[in-house]
């Protein structure tokens, strides 16, 4: 049950990783659809798992304060040593809700503060079990000039079990981005985006130790009016000490604006 | 084997909207150019908030649904939009307004279209 909540808290594919609109919400009627290959290498002892996650998100500007976002994760197995079944499916689906809270537009800078609250729904007839994982957080952004600060911090409870009135595992997430808009001359319209983000994680298991890890991530975007480029790797720090070793996280992105 | 083909797809897919947008950017210049100006009326905002491509693209398509408006142009690196209105057209600044803030931005003070100066 242990190595389930593990290998859950895993394979999430969250908000974090190249989150650049953290603390803001987008524009009435704006839509915004994000496709992500995310190419993720776990150890257990000396046993390689190589999961390929490709999650598809959706997100739509009800108003100007209030965002919807829908997001569904097709997994791929790749190498399994391990002795855990796993197969290539779609996970649960994640329905997520943000509310601006601040959001100041000076000449010089942006600040904005953002509320969220999103679940799993165990919908899917291939629901390893009938569990939500609830999620609800704060974000933060300040972009003075070309630089932008993203800070997102979420608390989520995973796989919640409704009968049994607990879940299986809390986890609190903490990330932040920087990166700095490069106006590439000669291309209008196109900016290169330099990323650097800073992860940590805090897992509290039902059983068993608590424990720390995160990921230092180097990355970049292009970004154009209606389409951006996203890369990233995920570095993680202090993994070894978990029951599941983490490896480096490629992330490749695309995300479309309406 | 599958693996490998959806590799091959998602980048594909990458390679080929690329190749589109940039294709598409270079028919599309930031601002409205002198032959249109000559017959429309065209108007000019500062707009605060704006930091990337993306965020011009947003508030264009909001303030391109005012009735009488027939195209805008963004620019993050101005902090500002220019609207083109149509032929005998007005519009209200509350309703440019409100459509500035509908996308998240704040507006500005009005200015002079570069393009009218000329």
């Amino acid at each position: 049950m242990l190595l389930a909540v593990l290998l859950s808290a895993a394979f999430q594919t969250k908000a974090e990783g190249i989150s650049v609109d953290a603390g803001l919400t987008p524009a009435q009627d704006r839509i915004i659809v994000r496709l992500q290959y995310r190419n993720i290498l776990n150890q257990m002892g000396s046993n390689d798992m190589v999961m390929h996650m490709m999650p598809v998100v959706v997100v739509y500007g009800l108003s100007s304060d209030v965002t919807v976002m829908l997001r569904n994760v097709y997994r791929a197995v790749g190498t399994n040593e391990t002795m855990m079944e796993m197969d290539n499916r779609f996970m649960d689906p994640f329905l997520m809700g943000k509310v601006k809270l601040y959001r100041h537009n000076a000449r010089t800078y942006t600040v904005g503060v953002a509320g969220f609250a999103g679940t799993t729904f165990p919908v899917l007839n291939n629901s390893l079990s009938k569990t939500y994982s609830p999620v609800v957080g704060v974000n933060a952004s300040y972009r003075p000039g070309l630089w932008a600060f993203d800070l997102n911090n979420a608390y989520e409870w995973i796989n919640y079990n409704t009968e049994e009135n607990q879940s299986a595992a809390r986890q609190l997430q903490v990330n932040l981005a920087v990166s700095r808009n490069i106006i590439l001359p000669g291309i209008d319209n196109w900016i290169l985006s330099p990323v650097q983000e800073f992860s940590f994680v805090r897992d509290n298991p039902a059983a068993g130790e608590s424990s720390s890890f995160g990921f230092i991530s180097p990355g970049f975007q292009l970004v154009s009016p209606h389409v951006k480029f996203e890369t990233l790797y995920q570095i993680p720090i202090n993994s070894s000490k978990t029951a599941l070793d983490y490896g480096g996280r490629l992330i490749l992105g695309l995300r479309f604006m309406f | 084997m599958k693996n490998k083909a959806l590799l091959l797809l998602f980048a594909l897919m990458m390679s080929v909207t690329a190749s589109s947008v940039f294709a598409a950017n270079k028919e599309n210049p930031l601002l409205i150019s002198k032959k249109d100006t000559t017959q429309t009326n065209v108007v000019c905002y500062e707009v605060f908030g704006m930091d990337c491509p993306g965020c011009q693209s947003a508030l264009e398509k909001q303030v391109k649904k005012i009735d009488g408006v027939a195209d805008a142009k963004a620019s993050f690196k101005e902090k500002q939009v220019v609207i083109e209105m149509k032929p005998g057209a007005t519009v209200s600044e509350e309703e440019i307004e409100k459509r500035i803030k509908k996308a998240n931005f704040t507006p500005g003070k009005k200015i002079k279209a570069a393009k009218d100066e000329e």
